[in-house]
C-alpha cells in the first residue's frame, strides 16, 4: 500500500505545482502594463490629459508655482497661517526643503508624460493621425513651457557666479541616461524655441480646443512670446505676439466704463473667457480642495497667503483692477482681518475651488506686445497706445510715455496674484523691494539683492542624493 | 468494528467466566489531581489481559478480574497513565495526573510540534498565563519584554491600533520588516486595515481573543524560520489557539475593570501668561521696542495678531489648558471572558465569549471588541482526525482621531497647536468654535462622527488521515474574511469642512484570504536512529475589494450618509490580489535523542514578481547536540541539561507593494471631464526575492537541579538583494507626490545592497526558592545589535546612492537610517541666536549662527536600539502571588518631530499656534547661559527649531512593564462554601512607571521604529482588577 501512496500524492503535488504556476499570475486591475497599453489615438488623447493633470496640481500651476512669483515679490507674503509656503516667501530655502523639491518633482513629471507622448511620434496608432500629431504638438510646447518654468526658478542666469548654468532638459522618456547633466542657460533657451517650433509643425489651428483647456497654436506663440520677454528676444517676443493678436480670437476684458465695471472679476470667476488662451480645467469634482490655489490666498485656516498694503497704492483711484470684487479685507483663522485677492481664482463661497487657472491670457500678450515694441525702438508709437490699451479698459489712467517703469508698473497691476511679479523683477535686474519689513519677514539678513543667489531655488537635496551630475546652486549647501 | 470487537470480547469474557468462576470484583473511583472531580470514561484494564472496564459519569468503574490479576492500567487522554497493584483489595481509588504537567516541553513551531530538546533553532514560547489578562487590545503588546531581540514599540495607545515589531533588527530598506504572523499553523493578514491614512489605525490582530491563545512562539533563527521561507526573514510569531481537552467540561470565567492614563505626561506647554512674556521678548528683539511698550506697539503695528491676546486679558487671563479639557481621566477598561472547554476520546470542545470595552483617554473615543470562538476536534476512527478552529469577531473603534499628524482636527495635536490665549469653553460651558486654526475637539467630537468596524471571521480546518502506521496525511483549509467598513463625517458648521458645508466619506474594505495546505508526514525509527520527516504544498491567494464613497454639502445637521449630501459626490473601488504558491520538505533527525539534525528546504513563488523571477529556493540546515544525554555525562549531577546548537539557512522578504515589476500606466485621474493616463512606476523586469542568509548558535543549559538554566545565542543575519527603492533622479519623471511612503522621491525597486544584523541574546531563568508553601522565580533576558549596511546601489559615476532625509542617512559602514543632521552647538550668550557646528561634528571648522552654513553629519546612533531586555520576577506564598516585569531599551536615539513648530524660537510659539513651556529658558540678555534661543517676531526665526541635534535625544530607557498582585483562594475553602474549582483576583498594573535616560526627552521614549516622536495617543498606563474563576 505504501508504494502506492507516495508515487500518488506525489502526483498529485506534481499537478497542484503547475496548476500554481498559472495562478500566480496577478490580476491587475487598476494598471496596465505601459510597454503594451498605448494602442490608439485615444489612448494617446488620455495620456495627454495626464499631462495636463499633472500641471492642474499644487505643486505647479494649482498653486504653489503661480505663488513663487507674488509671496517673494512686493505683492504679497505668507502670514503662516497653516505654515505653508512661508520659506519661499522670505527667499530662505534649504535643498531639503519640501517647495523645492515637490516642484522640481512635479514638473519633471509633466516632462516625463510629455516625453512619452512624443515617443510615439513616428509610430503607428490607430485613430485620427491629426488628431494624434495635434497631442504630439501640444506634448512639445508643454515640455518647452515646462522647462522654461523649471529654468525661471532654478536657473543661476540672475545669480552673481552661477555661470549661467541651467537646468537638465529631458528629452527623452526612461532614457537611458539616469545621471543627467544640468545644460547651460543659452542651451535651455535654444530647446525651448526648437520645441515650440516643432510643436507648430504638427500642429493645426482648426483643432484647437474651444474650451482653451488644451493648448492650442496660439498659446504655443503665447508661450514664445513670454520666453521672448525673459530673455529679451525681443525680435522673438515682438513677432510671436503679433500672431497671437492676429488670430483675432481673443479680446481684452472690456471693463473700461462703470457699467462694465463687474467685466474684469466676472472673467475670472468664468470658465474659456474671451482674454483665455490656456487655462487649466477645475471643476466641482476635480480640484486640489482646500491645497488649491482658491483657498490658500482666502481661505480661513489654510488662507496663508495675503496681500501686501504697498500693492493698493499703485492704482489710480477707480481701477476696477483695485475695486472690492478684487482686493478687499476677509477674516482670517480666529477673528483677524487680512488684505486679500478676492477676484482672482475666486470662489463663489468657501468650499468652491472650482475656478479656472488661467495660464495665459491675452491682456499678457499684449502687454508682452507692448513691451517689445518699446524696447525695439523707444520712440515706437504703437508700443504706448498697445501699453495704454490695458488701463483704458480698467477704468484707470493712460500713461503719457512708456518706459520700464510704466511697463512694469502696469503688468503689475495687470497681472498680480497670477505669479508674474518675481520674474518681472529679476529679468529687469531689480532688488526685491522691501515695502512691509514686519510682513515680508526676508528677516535679519539685509535686503536680498539682485544678483544674489538667492535668487534660485536650491537644487532638492532629493535629486543630488540620487543624480550627483546636477550641480548645485550657488550658495546652497548640500 | 470496535463494537463488534467489544462485543465478542464481552462474550469471551463471559465464557471464561463460566469456566473458571474464579474472580475477584474490583470498585473504585477516578479522580483528576488538578480539582479532584471525578473523570469519566476512563479505561481500567487488567494488564495483561483483555479484561477491563470504563468509568461511569461519577468516574466510579466496576470489573472482575480473574485471581491471578496482579496489577490495574488506569489511562485516559490527557493524564499520564498509572499502573496500579492490586495486592488483593477490592476498593481501589485513584487519582490521575494530567498529562501535560509531566510532559517533556512542547515547541510549535507552526508546520510542527517538537518536543523542546530536538529543536535547533532559536525560538521563544510564551504561554497563555502571561498573555490572557494583559489589559492591552491586541496580544503582540504582550510580548513586550519577554522574549529577547524582540522590539515592540507602540504605534499609538489607541487600542486596536498597530504596533511595531522588530525581530532581530531590521533587514530590509524598503520591504518590510515586519514577521509573519502564522495562526493555527497558517500564516495570516497583519495588515493596517484603516480605512484613512489621517486616523488611527487598525491592527488585523486586534480580532484575536487573547484569552483564546494558548502559546506564541517567536521563531528568530533560519532553522526554524525558514520553514516559512518567503517571508520568514523578519522572524516568525506563530499563535497557537486552546483546544478542547478530554475530560469532563470546564468552563472558566475571566473578567477584569481598571483605568487607563498617558504612562508617560509629554512636554508642558506654555500658559497665557508664559505666553504673553514671550510675545512681549519677541516684539521688544525684533523692533527695537521698550518691552512695557511692546504690547501697544503690536496692536498698532500687526493688529491682527493681538485679537486673541486681548480677549485673553479682557477675559481676566485664564489658565487655559487644552489639554486637561479633552482628557478623559481614569479611562474605564472593562473586559470578560467566558469559555468552556471539554471532550471525550473521540471529540473535544473549545469554546469562549469575550468582550472588551476600552475608552480612549481623549474624550470621545471608544474601542469595542466582542469575539467568538469554537474549536472542535474529532477522532472518527483511530486514523482519521477533523480539527476545525472557528473564530469570529467584531472591533468597533468609535470616535476615531485624526492622530497620524498635526491635524488641525486632532484632539492630540490639539495641545500642541492650540493657544492658550484662548478658552476651550464658553462662559456657558459650550465649546468655544472661535479658536483660530485648530478645531475644538469638544465641538467635533459631538458633531463628527467617525468610526472603524471590523467584522472577521476566520476558519480553518484540517482533516489528518494516517494512511499507514506512522505516515499521516493532513489537508487543511482555512479561510479569512475581514470586512472593515470606514466613516467620517465632518460637520458643516464648524471644522475641516465648514468650507464644503459637511462632508462625508465611508469606505468598505473586503479582504478575502485563504490558504490550502496538503501534507505528509512520515516518522520512523531505524535502530536507535529516529527520523520524521514532512512534504507540504501550499497556496495562499488574497483579495482585496475597496470601495469607497464621497459627498459634500449637507443642508441639515444630524444625516451624515453620503446619501444626504447635497453635492460633489464621489466614488472609488479597487481590486487587488496576490498570491503565493510554495513546496516544502522537512526533515528532522534523532539520534538517541543526542544528536538532532535539522533539514528544510521550500521552494516558494508569489505573484509580486515576474514570471522569471517568481519563484525562490530557500533552506536551512541545523544541528544540537544534547551532551547531557551522553554516557559520560551520565555521573555528573550538577549539571541537568546541556544542549549546544547551530543553524544556517537562507530565507526571503516579498513584502512589497504589488505589480512593483511593470511599468505601469495608471487611470485614476481625470481632467477637463475625461479620463487621464499618467505613468505611474519606473518597473524592473529583474525583480526578485529579497535573501536572507542567517547562522546562529548557542547553548541551552539547567544546572543545580535546574534551578539555574537559560540560553545564550549568537547570530548573524545577512540581508542581500535588498528590495530597495533605489532612488532615481527626479528629472525622470517619476517623482512619488501621491501617496505618503517615500514622497517627494523618484525610485525604481531593484534587489541591490546588503545589510547585515548581528548580536547575542541570553536568557536565565532562577529558581530562587522552590517550596511547598513558597516559590520564588526570577528571569532575565539581554540581546545585543549591530545594524550594518555593506553595500547600496551605485550612481554613474560609480558613487553609493545614499538614502537620505532630513533627519536620517543610509550609507555604507553604518547603521539602516542613521541619525545625520546638523549639529547644535547651544546659543550665544552675546546675542541671543542659535549656534550650530559647520561641519556637523565638532569645532575643526569653527561654528555658524546662520543655519544653512551648518553641515550635516552622522550623529553615530539610528532608531534601533543596540541594546534591548527584561526582567520579570514571580513569589508565591499560599496562594498569594506576585509578579513582575521590567522591559529596557538602549543605545538609541529618538528625534521630536514637530518641534519646527512647538519649539520655535519665533511667532509659531506665541501667535500662530502654541510653544512648550521650556522655551521659557530663551536668552534674555547680554550673559545668559541658556539652550533655548532668543525670541524674535517672524516666521523662520532664526532657524533654531529646525531639524539639529538640539531635537535628537538618548532613547534610553527602561518601564515597569506589568506588575501583578494576586490571590489564589484555597481550594479546601472554596469547597467548603460549596464551590468546586479554582478561583483567584488579583490587581494588575501595567506601564505605571516610566525611567528616561535623556531629560530633555518630554515625550513617552515608547516610539515607532522610526524613531520620531509623534502626536498620536501615547502608551498608556492602567491599573486594573481582575477575577478568575475555573470550574
Amino acid at each position: 500500500m505504501k508504494k502506492f501512496i507516495l508515487p500518488f500524492t506525489f502526483v498529485l503535488a506534481v499537478l497542484m505545482y503547475s496548476c500554481n504556476e498559472e495562478t500566480l499570475e496577478p490580476t491587475t486591475a487598476q494598471i496596465k502594463d505601459a510597454s503594451v497599453g498605448i494602442t490608439t489615438v485615444n489612448d494617446l488623447f488620455g495620456i495627454s490629459n495626464g499631462m495636463y493633470n499633472h500641471m492642474s496640481k499644487t505643486e505647479y500651476y494649482g498653486r504653489d508655482y503661480i505663488l513663487y512669483g507674488e509671496v517673494r515679490s512686493d505683492n504679497c507674503f505668507s502670514n503662516g497661517a497653516s505654515g505653508r509656503i512661508t520659506t519661499p516667501a522670505s527667499m530662505d530655502m534649504l535643498p531639503t526643503d519640501a517647495h523645492t523639491n515637490d516642484t522640481w518633482g512635479r514638473i519633471y513629471k509633466v516632462i516625463g508624460v510629455a516625453n512619452l507622448i512624443i515617443s510615439k511620434e513616428g509610430t503607428t496608432l490607430s485613430g485620427d493621425q491629426d488628431v494624434m500629431n495635434q497631442v504630439i504638438g501640444e506634448a512639445y510646447a508643454i515640455r518647452a513651457l515646462a522647462h522654461f518654468d523649471l529654468l525661471t526658478l532654478y536657473g543661476q542666469q540672475h545669480v552673481t557666479g552661477g555661470n549661467n548654468v541651467g537646468i537638465p532638459y529631458i528629452k527623452e522618456f526612461k532614457g537611458t541616461d539616469l545621471f543627467p547633466v544640468r545644460n547651460t542657460v543659452a542651451e535651455v533657451k535654444g530647446f525651448i524655441y526648437d520645441d515650440l517650433t516643432k510643436a507648430l509643425t504638427l500642429m493645426d489651428d482648426a483643432l484647437n480646443d474651444d474650451a482653451k483647456q488644451r493648448i492650442s497654436t496660439y498659446a504655443v506663440d503665447a508661450i514664445r512670446a513670454r520666453v521672448g520677454i525673459y530673455f529679451g528676444d525681443w525680435a522673438i517676443a515682438r513677432d510671436a505676439s503679433l500672431a497671437v493678436i492676429n488670430s483675432g480670437q481673443y479680446k481684452i476684458i472690456e471693463a473700461g466704463k462703470i457699467d462694465k465695471a463687474d467685466a474684469y472679476a466676472a472673467s475670472f470667476a468664468t470658465d474659456s473667457p474671451e482674454n483665455s488662451i490656456f487655462e487649466l480645467a477645475f471643476s466641482n469634482t476635480d480640484n486640489n480642495n482646500i491645497n488649491g490655489i482658491q483657498n490658500i490666498y482666502r481661505g480661513a485656516a489654510y488662507g496663508d497667503v495675503r496681500v501686501l498694503a504697498n500693492l493698493r497704492t499703485i492704482f489710480d483711484a477707480g481701477d476696477v483692477r483695485n475695486s472690492p470684487a478684487m482686493i478687499g479685507m476677509q477674516a482670517g483663522a480666529g477673528t483677524s482681518t487680512w488684505l486679500t485677492n478676492i477676484g482672482k481664482y475666486p470662489w463663489a463661497n468657501s468650499g468652491d475651488y472650482s475656478s479656472e487657472v488661467i495660464v495665459f491670457r491675452y491682456e499678457e500678450v499684449i502687454l508682452n506686445y507692448a513691451e517689445a515694441l518699446w524696447r525695439i525702438n523707444n520712440a515706437d508709437p504703437v508700443a504706448l497706445t498697445t501699453l495704454n490699451s490695458i488701463p483704458a479698459n480698467r477704468m484707470a489712467l493712460a500713461y503719457g510715455a512708456i518706459n520700464e517703469d510704466n511697463i512694469l508698473k502696469e503688468r503689475r497691476r495687470e497681472l498680480c496674484f497670477e505669479g508674474f511679479r518675481f520674474n518681472d523683477l529679476a529679468r529687469t535686474g531689480k532688488d526685491m523691494p522691501i515695502v512691509d519689513a514686519i510682513n515680508q519677514r526676508y528677516d535679519d539678513k539685509g535686503p536680498i539683492l539682485y544678483g544674489s543667489y538667492r535668487y534660485a531655488f536650491p537644487i532638492p537635496k532629493n535629486e543630488r542624493n540620487a543624480n550627483q551630475n546636477c550641480a548645485q546652486n550657488v550658495g546652497y549647501l548640500d | 468494528m470496535k463494537k463488534l470487537f467489544i462485543i465478542i470480547a464481552f462474550l469471551m469474557l463471559g465464557c471464561l467466566n463460566l469456566v473458571q468462576a474464579q474472580t475477584v470484583r474490583i470498585t473504585g473511583t477516578v479522580t483528576s489531581s488538578e480539582d479532584g472531580m471525578p473523570i469519566p470514561g476512563v479505561s481500567v484494564v487488567v494488564k495483561g489481559t483483555t479484561v477491563g472496564a470504563a468509568t461511569n459519569i461519577d468516574g466510579k468503574y466496576e470489573l472482575n478480574a480473574g485471581s491471578d490479576a496482579q496489577t490495574l492500567v488506569f489511562s485516559f487522554v490527557g493524564f499520564k497513565a498509572q499502573e496500579v497493584s492490586i495486592g488483593g483489595r477490592s476498593v481501589i481509588d485513584v487519582v490521575l495526573e494530567s498529562e501535560t504537567a509531566e510532559l517533556e516541553e512542547l515547541v510549535v513551531t507552526g508546520y510542527a510540534v517538537r518536543a523542546k530538546n530536538s529543536v535547533t533553532g532559536s525560538t521563544i514560547q510564551v504561554k497563555a498565563d502571561a498573555i490572557k489578562d494583559v489589559s492591552s487590545a491586541s496580544v503582540d503588546q504582550a510580548l513586550q519584554g519577554k522574549v529577547a531581540g524582540l522590539v515592540i514599540s507602540s504605534s499609538s495607545g489607541t487600542p486596536g491600533s498597530v504596533q511595531d515589531i522588530r525581530i532581530r533588527g531590521a533587514g530590509s530598506l524598503t520591504a518590510g520588516n515586519d514577521p509573519l504572523f502564522v495562526v493555527d499553523g497558517v500564516p495570516v493578514q497583519n495588515d493596517d486595515f484603516a480605512g484613512s491614512t489621517a486616523v488611527t489605525t487598525l491592527s488585523a490582530l486586534t480580532s484575536l481573543n487573547n484569552n483564546d491563545i494558548e502559546s506564541v512562539t517567536v521563531l528568530k533563527d533560519a532553522s526554524a524560520t525558514s520553514a516559512y521561507g518567503a517571508r520568514g526573514s523578519n522572524g516568525v510569531i506563530v499563535i497557537t489557539t486552546k483546544k478542547g481537552k478530554a475530560g469532563k467540561t470546564n468552563y472558566s470565567f475571566s473578567s477584569f475593570y481598571g483605568i487607563q492614563n498617558k504612562a508617560v505626561e509629554g512636554p508642558k506647554v506654555l500658559t497665557g501668561v508664559q505666553r504673553e512674556a514671550l510675545l512681549i521678548d519677541a516684539i521688544s528683539n525684533s523692533y527695537g521696542v521698550p518691552k512695557d511698550q511692546a504690547i501697544a506697539y503690536g496692536n498698532t503695528n500687526i493688529a491682527n495678531d493681538f485679537i486673541q491676546y486681548n480677549q485673553w486679558v479682557t477675559d481676566g487671563r485664564p489658565l487655559n489648558d487644552w489639554e486637561k479639557a479633552y482628557r478623559n481621566q481614569n479611562a474605564p477598561i472593562k473586559n470578560f471572558v467566558f469559555s468552556a472547554s471539554g471532550g471525550s476520546n473521540e471529540s473535544s470542545f473549545y469554546t469562549s465569549l469575550a468582550y472588551n470595552n476600552t475608552e480612549n483617554i481623549v474624550l470621545g473615543s471608544t474601542f469595542r471588541k466582542v469575539n467568538g470562538t469554537f474549536n472542535f476536534t474529532k477522532k472518527f476512527t483511530d486514523k482519521i482526525k477533523f480539527s476545525t478552529n472557528n473564530s469570529f469577531s467584531n472591533v468597533l473603534q468609535d470616535g476615531l482621531m485624526l492622530e497620524q499628524s498635526a491635524y488641525f482636527g486632532s484632539p492630540l495635536a490639539g495641545k500642541y497647536f492650540t493657544s492658550s490665549f484662548i478658552a476651550p469653553k464658553n462662559a456657558d460651558g459650550t465649546p468655544n468654535i472661535n479658536t483660530g486654526n485648530s478645531y475644538n475637539w469638544l465641538y467635533l467630537k459631538d458633531h463628527n462622527v467617525s468610526f472603524q468596524d471590523m467584522n472577521r471571521g476566520m476558519t480553518n480546518s484540517f482533516l489528518e488521515i494516517e494512511l499507514i502506521k506512522n505516515l499521516k496525511f493532513k489537508s487543511l483549509a482555512a479561510l479569512d474574511y475581514a470586512v472593515v467598513e470606514y466613516k467620517s463625517h465632518y460637520n458643516r458648521n464648524y471644522g475641516d469642512s465648514e468650507g464644503e458645508t459637511g462632508s462625508t466619506e465611508n469606505s468598505v474594505e473586503k479582504n478575502y484570504n485563504w490558504v490550502v495546505q496538503n501534507s505528509l508526514a512520515y516518522n520512523f525509527i531505524i535502530g536507535d536512529h529516529n527520523i520524521s520527516t514532512m512534504a507540504l504544498v501550499e497556496y495562499q491567494k488574497n483579495r482585496d475589494k475597496y470601495l469607497y464613497g464621497y459627498g459634500e454639502n449637507f443642508v441639515t445637521d444630524g444625516l451624515t450618509n453620503v446619501n444626504s449630501a447635497g453635492a460633489n459626490k464621489n466614488a472609488d473601488n479597487t481590486f487587488n490580489d496576490w498570491s503565493n504558491a510554495s513546496y516544502l520538505g522537512m526533515i528532522n533527525y534523532s539520534y538517541l535523542g543526542k544528536y538532532i539534525a535539522d533539514f528544510t528546504y521550500r521552494r516558494e513563488g508569489s505573484s509580486k514578481f515576474p514570471k522569471t523571477k517568481r519563484f525562490g529556493n530557500f533552506w536551512s540546515v541545523g544541528v544540537a547536540w544534547n551532551v547531557t544525554q551522553e554516557e559520560f555525562m551520565k555521573g555528573i549531577d550538577v549539571i541537568n541539561n546541556l544542549k549546544l546548537r547551530a543553524s544556517y539557512g537562507v530565507s526571503g522578504n516579498s513584502d512589497i507593494g504589488l505589480n512593483k515589476y511593470q511599468p505601469a500606466i495608471k487611470f485614476n485621474e481625470d481632467y477637463a471631464g475625461q479620463g487621464a493616463i499618467y505613468p505611474d512606476g519606473y518597473g524592473n523586469k529583474d525583480l526578485t526575492w529579497e535573501k536572507n542568509k542567517n547562522y546562529d548558535f548557542g547553548f541551552d543549559f539547567a544546572i543545580l537541579s535546574n534551578k539555574l538554566s537559560g540560553s545564550l545565542s549568537y547570530f548573524n543575519k545577512t540581508t542581500t538583494d535588498l528590495l530597495q527603492a533605489v532612488p532615481l533622479s527626479m528629472t525622470s519623471g517619476f517623482t512619488n507626490l501621491e501617496t505618503n511612503t517615500n514622497w517627494g522621491r523618484a525610485f525604481y525597486n531593484s534587489n541591490v545592497g546588503s545589510v547585515v544584523n548581528k548580536g547575542i541574546e541570553a536568557v536565565i531563568n532562577i529558581q530562587v526558592v522552590k517550596t511547598a508553601k513558597f516559590n520564588a522565580d526570577l528571569s532575565l533576558n539581554f540581546a545585543t545589535l549591530k545594524n550594518d549596511v555593506t553595500k547600496l546601489a551605485k550612481d554613474g559615476l560609480g558613487n553609493d546612492i545614499v538614502i537620505e532625509s532630513g533627519t536620517r542617512r543610509t550609507h555604507v559602514g553604518h547603521p539602516i537610517n542613521e541619525w545625520y543632521m546638523q549639529k547644535w552647538a547651544g546659543v550665544n550668550p552675546v546675542n541671543g541666536n542659535p549656534v550650530w557646528f559647520i561641519n556637523g561634528k565638532d569645532l575643526t571648522e569653527g561654528v555658524t549662527e546662520t543655519y544653512a552654513n551648518a553641515g550635516k553629519a552622522s550623529q553615530g546612533t539610528s532608531p534601533i536600539p543596540k541594546y534591548t531586555g527584561g526582567a520579570s520576577i514571580h513569589l508565591d506564598y499560599m496562594g498569594i502571588y506576585f509578579d513582575a516585569s521590567v522591559y529596557f531599551a538602549a543605545g538609541h536615539q529618538v528625534f521630536e518631530d514637530w518641534s519646527r513648530y512647538t519649539n520655535h524660537d519665533g511667532v509659531y510659539s506665541f501667535r500662530n499656534y502654541q510653544g512648550v513651556a521650556t522655551l521659557m529658558d530663551r536668552w534674555q540678555e547680554f550673559g545668559d547661559v541658556t539652550n533655548v534661543p532668543r525670541m524674535v517676531y517672524s516666521g523662520n526665526a532664526n532657524f533654531a527649531s529646525l531639524t539639529s541635534t538640539r531635537f535628537l535625544y538618548d532613547g534610553d530607557y527602561m518601564r515597569l512593564k506589568d506588575i501583578v498582585l494576586g490571590y489564589k483562594f484555597d481550594k479546601a475553602l472554596l469547597t467548603r462554601i460549596g464551590f468546586t474549582g479554582d478561583a483567584a483576583i488579583y490587581v494588575r498594573g501595567a506601564n505605571l512607571y516610566t525611567w528616561v535616560k535623556d531629560d530633555r526627552l518630554k515625550y513617552d521614549p515608547e516610539v515607532r521604529a522610526d524613531g520620531f516622536t509623534r502626536l498620536t495617543n501615547p502608551p498608556l498606563k492602567s491599573i486594573t482588577f481582575g477575577l478568575n474563576i475555573n470550574f
